[in-house]
C-alpha cells in the first residue's frame, strides 16, 4: 500500500513538472502565435491570398457541407477561421489545434502510466508553428489530424474495454468499421492514417497481426467503397480528401510548408513505431535510460526542456520564415484598414526584386491616397501591369478579382467594378467585402438613377424609367437595384464577423440623405464618377477605362492620375504633355514631380516647346534631368552598363525608368 | 476475463464492479430528478404556448382595411390543386399571428405563429386543395401586439384551379455572370412538396458546366445535356435507364415528340461587357446553326433550310405533332463569324420561324416566317408550341438572342391561327425570359429577373384557354425568406411529369466515359465553331 501510494506521488510529481513545461510551452505558443504571427493577417488574406473559408449561419450552406466527403469538417474549420479576425482568438484555436494533435499523440502511445514521450511529443506543434508562420491557414488537415489521433486513441481505449468486459470480440471490427467510415465522411481521407495507426498498435503493442493487417486493409478500402459510391468521387479524388497528398491536394501551399504539413501526418505512426521498438529493449537499458531524463533537481530539469523548447521556437523563428510572404500580408491588411502610410513603410520593407505586380498595385494605391503618386512613384519598384492589373501579366486568380473590383470602385468604374467582384464571389466564394461592394455598386446605381428620374405624375418611379429611358443605354430602375442591394447585404448578415455590419448597412438603403453617413457619401461619390456613354468591349484597356471616367466626369482626379501613370509607366511622354491642361482641373498648384520629368524627356525628344499653362518645372528637376544626361550620353550605345552606377542617385525617378525600365532601386527615399 | 491481465486490472475490474454497483444506488434519485425537471419544463413551456384564439375573440378583432403584407406576394393567385404550400412570412407588426386558410369544403387549416413566419402543414393543405378545385381559397390573417387586441385583415384570395401542373419541374443553378464553371447545377424539384436534388452537379466532375438541357413532351426517361469541363466537351443522352455522350459542341436541344431525333443548336458566343448600361454583361451569337441528331443511327447532320450561312439559327422546338420545327433566325450582317461584332451586334433581330420536316423520309421543307422582327421590332427568341398547338410563347428584346441580359425583354403569346400576338400580363420591369409549358398547357414557368434585376428566380402562372396569363408567382419555398438572400440564378425550367429516371451516377459515369459517339465533321454551313474557353483560375 505504502508503495503504491510512494508510487502515485512520484507519478504526480512528475505529472506537474511535465504540465508546468506544457503549460509554459503553450502559453508561450499562444503568445507568439499572436503578437508575432498575428491571425488577423491571415483573415485578412482570405479569399486573397488564402483560400476562402465559406461559412454562413444557412440551412443551405450545412446542409451542403454535411452532403460531402470532409464536409463537416470544412465547415467547422471555416467557422473556426472566421474567429482569426481576432488575433487573440485565432492564435487559441492554432494552439488549440497544435495540442490537440501533441496530446492526441502521446496518449496514442502511451501505454499504463508512461510519461518519457512527452517531450517529443510537443514536435507537432513546431510543425504547425511553421507552417502558420509561413503564413499558411491549412486548419483543415489539421484537424482531420488530430480528429484521427483521437479516433484512436478512442478506439484504444474501446479495444482495452471491450476486452476487459468480455464483450463478444466480433464488436471490435464493426466498431473500427463504423468509426473509419465515419471519419471518412467527417474528415476525409485521413481515415487511412486512422487505419495505419489502429493497425500498427494491434501488430506492435498488443501482438495480434491479423487484427493489424484487416484495420489496414480495410481503411485503404473505405475511400474508394464511400468516395466513389456515395460522394460521385472518381478513385483518385476518393483518396484525396481533405489532407495534403495526391494530385491537387493544397495546392494553396508553397512547397515548403506543405512538405511539413505532410511531415506531420506519419509522425504519431513513427512515434508508435519507436515506443513499440523501445519497449522491446532490455528492462535494464529502458531503466537506465528513464533514470537519464530524472537526473538534476526538478528545477534543473524543467528549466533545460523550457530552454530546449525556446530554442526550438527561436530556430523556426530565425531560419524558417516567409519575410516576404508575411509583408504582402501586411500590405493587404493595411490597404484594408485604409492605413496608407503603413501600405507605403511595408512597401519599403521588401526588396525591389520581391515586389509583384499585386504589390505595386497596392503601392500605387496607397501614394494616390496620400497625394504622392505623381511625385514618388518610381521610387518603389513599378511595371505597367502593376497599374491596374488589367494586362495577362498579372497572374489571374483571387488577388487579381479583389485588387481589380476595389481599384475600379475607387476610379468610379462601377459596372467593371461589379463584374470582378461577381467573378470574386464565383471563383473564392462570398467575401463579404465583396458582397460588400456589390451592394454599394448597385445602391450607386439606384441612387443616380432615382436622382436623374423625375417621376411623372400618378406614375411609380419604374414606370417613368421604362417610358423615358427606352431600349438601350439607360435601361436600370432605381428599386430593382436597390433591391440588389438588399439581397447581397442579406447574404452579408450571415457571416458571422460581418453580420452586424450587414444589419447596419441595411438600415441605410432606403435613406435618401447621405449627410454623415460616410458609407453613403462613398457610394454618392462614386455613382457620380459611373461612365454615362455604353460601349461595349471584350477586352479591356487601362486607357479605354480611364479616358472613358475622365470623360464621364473630368473631375474624376483618380482617373486623371491614374492615366498620367499609365502614360508613364508605357513612356508615352507625349500624352503626358497633351494631358497636363488637366493639372488646372484639379487646382494643382505645381507640376508633379515625375511629370516634370516626362516633360524634360519630351522637349529633349522633339526638341518642341512644351506649354506648361502657367506653371514652371523646377530647378532641381532641369539640374537632375541635365545631370542624367550627361551621365547617360557617352554610354548611348549600351546604356545599360552604366545602369548600377547611376541607381543610387537616380533610381527614384523617371529618368532612370524610362531609360531602364525599372525603378524603385535607390536615390533619396 | 483475459488471463493474461495483470492483477492490477483485475483489482480494477473488481472495484468498476463495486463501483457500478454504487453508482446504480446513486443514479436513481439522480434520474428522477432530471424527469422531474424535464417534466416541470414541459409543463411550462405546455402552459406558455400560445393557444388558439377563441372565436369570439376572433370577430371581435378589429377590421383593417386593407390586406396584409406578405412575403412572397402570395394574393390573387390562381394556384394549382397539386402545388406544394405557399409558405409565407407576415410582414406586419405584432407579437403572435393567427392565420386561417380556407375554403368552401373541409375544415381550415390553422397556424399560430410568434415570427410571422406560416409554414403551411402538407397534408392539410393538400386535403384542402384537392377538396375544393375550382373554388376560392382564402387566407385570414390576425395580428395581435405584444399588449393589445387582435386585429384583422381583410382576407387573402386566391382561385384553385381545376387542372394540375406537372408533379417536377427541372432547372439549371449558377452564380450570375457565371464564367469559372463553379457551382453550376442541373436539379430537380418535386412541385408537390419541396424535395429538390440534383440531377448532375459540374463539382462531380472537377467543376464542370452543364446547360441545355431538354426533354423531350416533359418525359423524364429521355433526356439531353450539354457538359463540359476537364473530360471535354459533349452532349449526353438519357433513353431510359441507360445513358451515353456525342461528342462535340451541342447546345439549345429539342426533342422531336417522337424521341428519336434530338436538333441541337451549335453557336460561337460572344461574351461582352457593357461600360455604362445597367447590366454589365451582354451576349451575342457571331454564328450559329442548327443540326439535328438520329438517335437510332447516331449520326448528326444538318440541312440548308436550318443552317444558312447568311443567317444565324437557334432556339429550335418542335410542334407538338412534330411536323413542324420552329426556331429563331436572323440575318447576319457580317462575313466573319468568329469574332465579336462590335458595330453590328445591336442591330440583330430575329424573326420566329418554321420548317416542315417529315421524320420517316429526313426531308426538309421550305422555311416559313411564323413572325418576323419588322412586324414586332423586337427581337423574338425562344419559341415554344403549346400543348394544344394553337399558340406559340416566345420572348422579345431589343436586340440579339440572350433576352436574360436585357432589363426590357419579354413574354408574348402568338396564336399561330389568328396571327394575333400579344404580351403577357405576367411580364415585369425585369427581364422574363427561359419559359416553358406544362403538358396540359395550363401552366407555365419562367425565370424572371423581377424584383433585383440581377437575380433570376422561377415563376409559376396560369394561362387559360384564350391565352390569358394570371398574376404570376414565386416557386413555393418551405423557408419563404429562402430568395431573399440566394446568391445563385435559375433558369431554363423544364417541367417534367415525373423525376429523372437516370441516375446521376449514371450520368456521371456517362460524362466521364473517354468513349463518346463521334459527331463532329459535320457538313454544312460552318465547319469549325470554337467556343470561347473560360477565364482558367490560377494557381495562387
Amino acid at each position: 500500500m505504502s508503495a503504491r501510494i510512494g508510487r502515485a506521488i512520484i507519478v504526480w510529481w512528475h505529472d506537474t513538472d511535465r504540465w508546468l513545461v506544457r503549460g509554459i510551452f503553450f502559453t508561450g505558443f499562444w503568445a507568439y502565435v499572436c503578437f508575432s504571427i498575428r491571425p488577423r493577417l491571415i483573415y485578412d488574406a482570405f479569399g486573397i491570398y488564402l483560400p476562402y473559408p465559406e461559412f454562413s449561419v444557412d440551412r443551405a450552406c450545412f446542409r451542403e457541407a454535411f452532403s460531402r466527403a470532409a464536409g463537416p469538417l470544412e465547415y467547422a474549420s471555416a467557422f473556426l477561421s472566421q474567429w482569426f479576425f481576432v488575433s487573440p482568438v485565432g492564435a487559441l484555436i492554432v494552439t488549440g489545434a497544435a495540442g490537440l494533435i501533441c496530446f492526441g499523440t502521446e496518449r496514442l502511445i502511451r501505454e499504463r502510466e508512461e510519461t518519457r514521450w512527452w517531450l517529443p511529443c510537443l514536435l507537432p506543434a513546431l510543425a504547425v508553428l511553421i507552417v502558420y508562420q509561413t503564413y499558411h491557414h491549412p486548419l483543415t488537415a489539421l484537424l482531420a489530424l488530430a480528429i484521427c489521433l483521437w479516433l484512436a486513441v478512442g478506439y484504444k481505449t474501446l479495444a482495452r474495454r471491450i476486452r476487459v468486459h468480455g464483450v463478444l470480440a466480433a464488436w471490435q471490427p464493426i466498431a473500427f468499421l463504423v468509426m473509419c467510415v465515419s471519419l471518412y465522411y467527417l474528415a476525409g481521407t485521413v481515415c487511412l492514417l486512422f487505419g495505419l495507426l489502429v493497425g500498427t498498435w494491434h501488430v506492435c503493442v498488443e501482438r495480434r497481426v491479423v487484427a493489424g493487417a484487416g484495420a489496414i486493409m480495410a481503411s485503404a478500402l473505405v475511400p474508394w467503397l464511400v468516395g466513389t459510391k456515395w460522394f460521385y468521387m472518381t478513385p483518385v479524388e476518393a483518396y484525396c480528401v481533405a489532407w495534403p497528398f495526391g494530385p491537387g491536394s493544397a495546392s494553396d501551399l508553397e512547397t515548403g510548408p506543405l512538405n511539413v504539413l505532410r511531415g506531420l501526418f506519419p509522425f504519431p505512426l513513427g512515434m508508435l513505431l519507436v515506443a513499440a521498438l523501445c519497449r522491446g529493449l532490455p528492462r535494464r537499458l529502458q531503466d537506465r535510460v528513464a533514470g537519464l531524463s530524472r537526473r538534476g533537481g526538478r528545477a534543473l530539469r524543467v528549466t533545460a526542456q523550457l530552454l530546449l523548447l525556446a530554442a526550438a521556437v527561436a530556430a523556426v523563428h530565425q531560419f524558417l520564415r516567409a519575410p516576404h510572404r508575411e509583408k504582402r500580408f501586411e500590405m493587404v491588411h493595411f490597404t484594408l484598414q485604409r492605413q496608407w502610410d503603413q501600405v507605403l513603410l511595408v512597401a519599403r520593407q521588401l526588396p525591389p526584386s520581391r515586389h509583384d505586380c499585386f504589390s505595386r498595385h497596392l503601392v500605387n494605391r496607397a501614394l494616390y491616397h496620400t497625394g504622392r503618386l505623381g511625385e514618388k512613384m518610381f521610387s518603389f519598384s513599378q511595371d505597367q501591369a502593376g497599374l491596374l492589373l488589367l494586362s495577362d501579366d498579372a497572374r489571374h486568380g483571387a488577388p487579381k478579382f479583389w485588387m481589380l473590383s476595389e481599384i475600379a470602385w475607387e476610379l468610379g468604374d462601377l459596372n467593371f467594378a461589379e463584374q470582378r467582384a461577381f467573378e470574386r464571389i464565383e471563383a473564392v466564394g462570398e467575401c463579404p467585402s465583396a458582397l460588400e461592394l456589390l451592394a454599394k455598386s448597385f445602391l450607386a446605381k439606384s441612387r443616380t438613377q432615382a436622382r436623374s428620374t423625375a417621376p411623372k405624375t400618378g406614375a411609380s418611379a419604374f414606370e417613368t424609367v421604362r417610358t423615358t429611358s427606352p431600349g438601350r443605354g439607360t435601361d436600370d430602375t432605381s428599386a430593382s437595384s436597390r433591391e440588389a442591394a438588399r439581397v447581397l447585404l442579406n447574404r452579408m448578415a450571415k457571416n458571422v464577423i460581418h453580420g452586424r455590419r450587414a444589419e447596419e448597412l441595411l438600415g441605410l438603403l432606403d435613406a435618401s440623405d447621405a449627410a454623415d453617413v460616410p458609407w453613403l457619401q462613398d457610394v454618392d461619390r462614386v455613382g457620380a464618377l459611373r461612365c454615362k456613354d455604353d460601349r461595349v468591349f471584350q477586352d479591356y484597356s487601362e486607357e479605354l477605362m480611364l479616358a472613358g471616367l475622365l470623360r464621364a466626369n473630368p473631375r474624376n482626379q483618380m482617373a486623371f492620375e491614374y492615366l498620367m501613370a499609365f502614360y508613364l509607366l508605357s513612356r508615352r511622354t507625349d500624352k503626358v504633355v497633351e494631358n497636363l491642361h488637366r493639372l488646372n482641373d484639379f487646382g494643382y498648384r505645381g507640376i508633379p514631380r515625375h511629370y516634370e520629368e516626362a516633360i524634360l524627356i519630351h522637349a529633349n525628344e522633339t526638341s518642341q516647346p512644351v506649354p506648361l499653362h502657367g506653371r514652371q518645372i523646377r530647378p532641381a528637376t532641369v539640374q537632375a534631368c541635365q545631370r542624367f544626361l550627361d551621365r547617360v550620353r557617352p554610354w548611348q550605345d549600351q546604356p545599360q552598363l552604366i545602369m548600377g552606377e547611376l541607381a543610387d542617385e537616380f533610381g527614384d525617378s523617371y529618368f532612370y525608368y524610362y531609360a531602364f525600365g525599372i525603378s524603385g532601386t535607390g536615390g533619396s527615399r | 476475463m483475459n488471463a493474461k491481465n495483470s492483477s492490477a486490472d483485475h483489482v480494477a475490474f473488481r472495484s468498476a464492479k463495486g463501483r457500478l454497483f454504487a453508482e446504480r444506488k446513486a443514479t436513481k434519485p439522480a434520474c428522477l430528478l432530471v424527469l422531474g425537471a424535464v417534466g416541470l419544463a414541459a409543463a411550462t413551456a405546455w402552459w406558455c404556448l400560445p393557444g388558439r384564439p377563441s372565436a369570439a375573440i376572433l370577430d371581435a378583432a378589429q377590421p383593417t382595411a386593407r390586406r396584409p403584407r406578405i412575403h412572397p406576394d402570395y394574393d390573387g393567385l390562381v394556384v394549382p390543386p397539386n402545388l406544394a404550400p405557399l409558405n409565407f412570412r407576415i410582414e406586419e407588426p405584432g407579437g403572435l399571428f393567427f392565420i386561417r386558410i380556407r375554403s368552401r369544403r373541409g375544415p381550415p387549416v390553422e397556424i399560430l405563429s410568434r415570427s410571422g413566419d406560416v409554414e403551411i402543414p402538407l397534408d392539410r393543405w393538400r386535403r384542402l386543395l384537392a377538396e375544393n378545385r375550382g373554388a376560392e381559397l382564402s387566407i385570414d390573417v390576425y395580428a395581435r401586439p405584444r399588449e393589445g387586441s387582435w386585429r384583422r385583415y381583410e382576407s387573402v384570395t386566391n382561385e384553385i384551379a381545376q387542372e394540375q401542373i406537372d408533379p417536377y419541374i427541372a432547372y439549371r443553378v449558377l452564380r450570375p455572370d457565371a464564367v469559372y464553371y463553379r457551382s453550376i447545377g442541373i436539379y430537380q424539384r418535386h412541385l408537390e412538396s419541396y424535395e429538390c436534388s440534383a440531377v448532375l452537379h459540374g463539382r462531380w466532375f472537377g467543376e464542370g458546366c452543364l446547360n441545355c438541357h431538354a426533354f423531350p413532351n416533359a418525359d423524364p426517361s429521355h433526356l439531353s445535356l450539354h457538359v463540359r469541363g476537364r473530360y471535354g466537351e459533349a452532349a449526353v443522352l438519357v433513353e431510359g435507364d441507360g445513358a451515353y455522350t456525342a461528342a462535340g459542341r451541342l447546345g439549345y436541344a429539342a426533342w422531336h415528340p417522337s424521341g428519336k431525333l434530338v436538333v441541337f443548336s451549335r453557336f460561337e458566343i460572344q461574351l461582352y461587357y457593357h461600360t455604362a448600361r445597367g447590366h454589365t454583361r451582354g451576349a451575342t451569337d457571331s454564328d450559329s446553326m442548327l443540326t439535328y441528331y438520329r438517335l437510332d443511327r447516331r449520326t448528326l447532320k444538318t440541312a440548308p433550310p436550318i443552317a444558312d450561312k447568311a443567317r444565324l439559327e437557334t432556339h429550335p422546338t418542335w410542334s407538338p405533332d412534330g411536323r413542324y420545327l420552329y426556331f429563331a433566325s436572323a440575318p447576319k450582317p457580317w462575313a466573319d463569324g468568329q469574332s465579336f461584332p462590335a458595330e453590328h451586334y445591336a442591330q440583330v433581330r430575329y424573326d420566329l420561324k418554321r420548317v416542315r420536316y417529315d421524320i420517316e423520309k429526313d426531308h426538309w421543307g421550305p422555311v416559313e416566317t411564323v413572325l418576323s422582327a419588322s412586324r414586332t421590332g423586337r427581337s423574338n427568341v425562344s419559341p415554344r408550341i403549346s400543348p394544344d398547338g394553337r399558340f406559340v410563347l416566345f420572348c422579345t428584346c431589343d436586340y440579339g438572342e440572350f433576352p436574360v441580359y436585357q432589363p426590357d425583354s419579354d413574354l408574348y403569346l402568338l396564336n399561330l391561327k389568328s396571327g394575333k400576338y400579344w404580351k403577357l400580363e405576367c411580364n415585369s420591369p425585369c427581364a422574363d425570359s427561359w419559359h416553358c409549358w406544362s403538358s396540359n398547357g395550363r401552366w407555365i414557368v419562367f425565370s424572371s429577373k423581377r424584383p433585383t434585376g440581377v437575380f433570376t428566380r422561377l415563376y409559376l402562372c396560369h394561362v387559360d384557354k384564350d391565352g390569358r396569363t394570371s398574376k404570376p408567382f414565386l416557386l413555393p419555398q418551405r423557408d419563404p425568406g429562402c430568395d431573399d438572400d440566394l446568391l445563385s440564378v435559375y433558369n431554363l425550367p423544364e417541367f417534367i411529369t415525373g423525376p429523372v429516371r437516370v441516375s446521376p451516377a449514371a450520368l456521371l459515369q456517362a460524362v466521364r466515359d473517354t468513349e463518346r459517339v463521334q459527331v463532329d465533321g459535320i457538313t454544312g454551313a460552318t465547319a469549325k465553331l470554337p467556343f470561347p474557353e473560360p477565364w482558367r483560375l490560377a494557381p495562387q
